[in-house]
């Protein structure tokens, strides 16, 4: 009852802050429209060649042709590499009785990819041999939806409104620490466990914003009439694992001794943006380019590992990534709390 | 009540409390005294436990202070300088949100509620958010959020800062009903006068000691000026300065608004001997009052500082 009664009043302290709402419930919103705008110029989009090396006289070099978005090349292992490393090739095919794919980093080219050859290995194993494939037929059935690489726009925003439990976070977190508020002198004089405080905060927060991102995703769904989400309960549960993520980054930042909330939630502004921003939020080509020269920075990049989760799986149809992007996910939100548990326990400061 | 013995805590090269000591009693006002930065809010600090300290020994309730010491805790209220409640709450809500801290039970924490608004007098006000009252008014809802679960040891920083003359009036009368009812304040100031009308003793501090300590009374004899007379006489004379100088017990003679104050040592018939001295001077006087010595007097002569009123 006492938890109950203080995540009511969390929820409250929230629920009448205009700022709140605006950020996130408006200012998605608004985002919405402009990327509706500006992405209804493009018209409906497929997607861009990818360059694929293939081993000489390999016995799928046919199949692979015929695929309007594929454009081969027959070359040496060795040279693939190389151009693989330059950026020029997306990846090989080589192997004589196995199908195989050879990368030298992770990325949507490389997902579609993998994806054709595995139907291709599907067909195969039904028993029909390369050499017999006809070539009228429709062996890779498209996915439902049109390729349109503006969505990993769309993706971008939900993945930042996933996190921005952390505003909440770092409010409150800064209300029970007496030396970075007067009401957490207050907190820390009375007998209430600021342990049950820590557990309100996380359950209002993620309350509140999993009831916002759920209006969001309705209004982006109603009145923006956009289906993003082919694989619901999965990116759902993405996006519930995120908000996570997104609490335990505002308890840790609400921790940084020595400056107010405020400056906390610019710092915290800041670093959304940025990493909202090398998801992709202000285009794909950004995430190209990163991952060409810095794939490291999307791996650990939680809200690119969204991005490119939810559009893996809601657009390809590929769940290779999903389970990693939950580990992740859930693993930076542990780290997070555990750090925060453990600031916490102090109890007395040096000075206030 | 509570004991502080010997408690030394420092910030690096700072030594915010140096061997500061004091005791205080059951039902009783005590006034912590000094100047900004003497080490008032420290003491509080460490005598909530918010604070490490680095020597000595502080015990409230007869317990050695602890921060898991729940017992304790749910005994002290605490009213901060600065306002401590939540914009977006409500009146009722930021006295319920801090009452339920203590207070678990709802029935009994809404009558300590109702109880504090009526206490504060904030009753017209229960609905409105702090950013909708006046100065005076937020004030009443900090102290009220101190007080709300019945403290039986409430630490009182600096609560009428920045309040207009009828809050605080309303505040301090409030604070001698919590004293009627047994509670025991630990009251931080800067006004002199204010500690003088409410404190049952004081505590002066300056660079984290406690320089003096007891009564008005009691402080007052502890200072050499006990009384400062101002007399006006009708004609100005070069040399009177120097005649009242001649006075037997005279500290010094200093001038006020075109009159002469002189500094009494303590002695019980200096009125007196003043008016015989003058009559048999000839010296005609228009104006003549006596004034014992204020905390002010006390605290410059213990500190050499004047404490900003």
């Amino acid at each position: 009852m006492v938890i109950l009664r203080m995540i009511r009043y969390l929820i409250s302290i929230n629920f009448k802050d205009f700022g709140y709402w605006f950020w996130t419930l408006c200012y998605p919103l608004l985002m919405c429209g402009l990327f509706t705008m500006t992405t209804s110029s493009m018209g409906g989009t497929e997607i861009e060649d990818i360059e694929v090396g293939i081993e000489p006289g390999h016995p799928v070099t046919e199949v692979l042709g015929t695929i309007d978005f594929i454009v081969l090349t027959e070359l040496g292992e060795s040279e693939a590499v190389d151009r693989m490393k330059a950026g020029e090739m997306a990846g090989y095919v080589h192997g004589s009785t196995e199908l195989e794919l050879l990368v030298t980093e992770t990325g949507i080219n490389q997902t579609i990819l993998q994806s054709v050859l595995d139907q291709i290995r599907n067909v195969s194993a039904s028993g029909i041999p390369f050499q017999n494939f006809d070539y009228d037929q429709e062996y890779i059935i498209p996915n439902s939806q049109n390729a349109e690489p503006e969505t990993v726009l769309f993706y971008a925003l939900i993945s930042m409104i996933s996190i921005y439990g952390m505003f909440s976070a770092i409010e409150f977190v800064s209300t029970v620490q007496p030396n970075l508020s007067l009401m957490g002198a207050r907190f820390s004089a009375s007998p209430y466990s600021k342990y049950k405080f820590l557990f309100s905060s996380v359950a209002s927060s993620l309350l509140l914003n999993v009831l916002s991102n759920t209006v969001v995703l309705s209004a982006i769904a109603i009145f923006y009439q956009m289906s993003l989400f082919t694989e619901l309960w999965s990116t759902l549960l993405l996006i519930f694992i995120a908000n996570m993520t997104g609490i335990g980054l505002g308890l840790f930042i609400g921790l940084i001794p020595g400056i107010n909330a405020n400056i906390k939630t610019t710092f915290a502004v800041i670093f959304m943006i940025t990493l909202s921003f090398l998801a992709g939020l202000m285009g794909p080509e950004i995430r190209t380019i990163i991952g060409e020269n810095m794939p490291w920075l999307n791996t650990l990049n939680p809200l690119a590992r969204m991005t490119d989760t939810m559009y893996r799986i809601n657009f390809l149809g590929n769940y290779s990534d999903y389970l990693p992007t939950i580990g992740l996910l859930l693993a930076y939100a542990l780290l997070l709390f555990g750090v925060t548990l453990l600031v916490l326990r102090r109890k007395q400061y040096d000075s206030i | 009540m509570i004991r502080m013995e010997n408690v030394v805590k420092r910030y690096n090269e700072l030594i915010a409390l140096d061997h500061f000591s004091f005791a205080a009693k059951e039902g009783e006002i005590i006034g912590l005294l000094g100047p900004n930065g003497c080490g008032k809010t420290t003491a509080i600090n460490c005598m909530l436990s918010l604070l490490t300290f680095d020597k000595g020994e502080i015990e409230i309730f007869g317990q050695q202070v602890h921060p898991n010491n729940n017992a304790v805790k749910s005994r002290i209220g605490i009213v901060p300088q600065e306002l401590a409640i939540f914009d977006k709450l409500n009146v009722y809500e930021n006295i319920d949100f801090y009452c339920g801290l203590y207070v678990t039970d709802r029935k009994k924490r809404k009558a300590l509620v109702e109880e504090a608004i009526e206490f504060v007098d904030l009753g017209k006000y229960r609905k409105f958010v702090p950013k909708k009252l006046s100065g005076g008014l937020k004030r009443r809802l900090n102290i009220a959020c101190g007080i709300a679960h019945k403290p039986a040891l409430l630490f009182m920083d600096e609560p009428t800062v920045a309040v207009d003359a009828q809050s605080r009036n309303f505040i301090l009368e409030g604070i001698r009903k919590m004293k009627a009812q047994g509670t025991t304040i630990i009251y931080t100031t800067h006004y002199l006068e204010e500690a003088e009308q409410l404190c049952d003793r004081m505590v002066i501090m300056d660079s984290g000691r406690n320089i003096a300590s007891g009564t008005v009374h009691e402080l007052q004899n502890t200072i050499s000026t006990q009384e400062r007379i101002e007399v006006g006489f009708i004609t100005e004379d070069q040399t009177i300065e120097a005649q009242l100088e001649e006075l037997p017990h005279v500290v010094k003679v200093t001038k006020r608004n075109g009159n002469y104050l002189i500094h009494f040592e303590k002695q019980e018939n200096n009125l007196p001997d003043l008016i015989k001295f003058m009559e048999s001077r000839g010296m005609s006087y228009t104006e003549l009052s006596s004034e014992r010595s204020t905390l002010s007097d006390i605290f410059l002569e213990l500190t050499g500082k004047e404490l900003r009123d």
